[in-house]
């Protein structure tokens, strides 16, 4: 017998035999109304677990993001001066010293060079002098044998005269003797100074040749720092552009993301709304069940078969048997047959 | 779902044909060779069941893995698929990194 069937007794005619069908089709789905508020609330929970944890991995993305985004920014220097560029501005400060060292070194090599070379003439003109008053000397031992030979002709009168011819004589060999002494010594000069004069010449070019070699290698270097900086720049700077739009594009994610609690208040005003109207209906079914136990029993087996085969999850039959569902499934839930 | 597992295996490096429903599967399978099926088990048209009895009909698939990806965790549910031919059962939500794990390990 139909659970409605029992308490048309009760009622007359087809709206009686109406109100019964409607009581009887309360009474079958009641008991089905917790377990599906259950599941809205379950649902509601879900949704909010789910969201947190992706919001909470996009904020670690966006902060991982931003972190990087900062890095690169204080590798660059961001306008500060700081960082490769600064090396790169110091080396090339050094490189102009020691460019302007290598040209004052040249200058000085060059001047030493010329007052060799100056002391070396004079020193020439010096022997050439020494070898005119040679000359005179030579001259005035001529002079001082002819008056010799002319003080003898004389006889005694000359005798005197012979006496200053001597001592011509003797200073003119003096003056050989100095003139020949200083004609060595200066000679000697000259040699020391050209061959120091060389010396310098030779220094100042194996000096000039290894500073400039090493200013060539230093500038090739430089320049290839900058051009690896410059690259390496432009890749920061593209991948500072990729990680700050990255973090918007995170962060405008995790706004939409906060379509949970409009959901979550969505569906928890639904299962309120279903928890007062099983209030409200609690009482007169419970008035008509109290006559016809059988009411809505028959109904509610076909209502509980249709649930459990529209049911797709296990959690899901376990809300409808009045358990608490279980948690989501561990992400490991694999199984190879 | 089907376009988060899709753009897991294409990062992965796998060529990827996807079917919207398990009657487009087959479709696309008649159309083309494919070393691996990942399917769901509640699918519109036609299920995941019957999908993978269709597919071990066809010539040449029986060897072919094929992983039902799915919210069902029902013992018996998971018998009804090792029966149709499935070669494993991964409980959504499924992590990227073991479902392709899981695939290294049922692949020829």
């Amino acid at each position: 017998m139909k659970g409605w069937s029992c308490i048309l007794s009760r009622l007359s005619g087809g709206r009686g035999r109406r109100l019964a069908e409607l009581a009887d089709e309360v009474a079958g789905h009641w008991p089905h109304l917790p377990a599906l508020e259950a599941q809205i609330r379950e649902t509601a929970r879900e949704v909010e677990s789910s969201v947190v944890q992706v919001c909470g991995a996009f904020e670690g993305m966006a902060t991982r993001s931003r972190d990087s985004v900062a890095a690169a920014n204080q590798l660059l220097g961001a306008g500060q001066g700081s960082g490769i560029e600064t090396v790169l501005e110091a080396s090339r400060h050094s490189l102009q010293q020691l460019r302007e060292q290598i040209g004052r070194g040249h200058q000085i090599s060059s001047q030493l060079i010329d007052r060799m070379k100056t002391l070396e003439k004079s020193a020439g003109v010096i022997v050439k002098a020494l070898g005119e008053i040679d000359r005179i000397a030579f001259g005035s031992k001529l002079v001082a044998l002819n008056a010799k030979v002319e003080a003898a002709h004389f006889g005694d009168q000359g005798g005197a005269f012979g006496v200053v011819a001597d001592e011509i004589a003797a200073h003119a060999r003096q003056s050989e003797e100095i003139t020949e002494a200083v004609v060595g010594e200066m000679q000697q000069l000259r040699a020391t100074v050209a061959a120091t004069s060389g010396e310098l010449e030779e220094m100042a070019r194996m000096s000039v040749g290894t500073l400039e070699a090493t200013r060539g290698e230093l500038e090739n270097a430089l320049g290839e720092l900058t051009r690896t900086h410059g690259e390496m720049e432009a890749g920061l700077t593209s991948a500072i552009q990729g990680g700050e739009q990255l973090a918007d594009d995170i962060s405008r994610s995790i706004m939409a993301l906060q379509f949970q609690d409009r959901v979550a208040q969505r569906l928890g005003h639904v299962a309120d709304e279903l928890a007062d109207m099983r209030k409200t209906v609690h009482l007169p079914l419970e008035y008509l069940k109290l006559e016809t136990p059988v009411l809505g029993a028959e109904r509610s087996k076909t209502v509980g078969e249709r649930l459990a085969a529209r049911y797709t999850m296990q959690s899901e039959r376990v809300a409808q048997g009045g358990q608490k569902p279980a948690s989501l499934p561990e992400t490991d839930g694999v199984e190879l047959f | 779902m089907r376009q988060m597992v899709a753009y897991t295996l294409k990062q992965a490096g796998f060529g990827v044909v996807e079917g919207v429903n398990g009657q487009d599967g087959l479709s696309r399978l008649d159309a083309q060779r494919v070393d691996l099926i990942v399917t769901d088990l509640n699918m519109p048209v036609m299920d995941g069941i019957t999908f993978i009895r269709q597919v071990r009909s066809r010539p040449g698939m029986k060897g072919v893995p094929v992983l039902m990806l799915t919210t069902e965790s029902q013992d018996s549910k998971k018998q009804e698929g090792k029966a149709a031919g499935a070669t494993g059962w991964i409980v959504k939500p499924f992590h990227p990194e073991k479902l392709l794990a899981t695939i290294a390990r049922v692949l020829p």
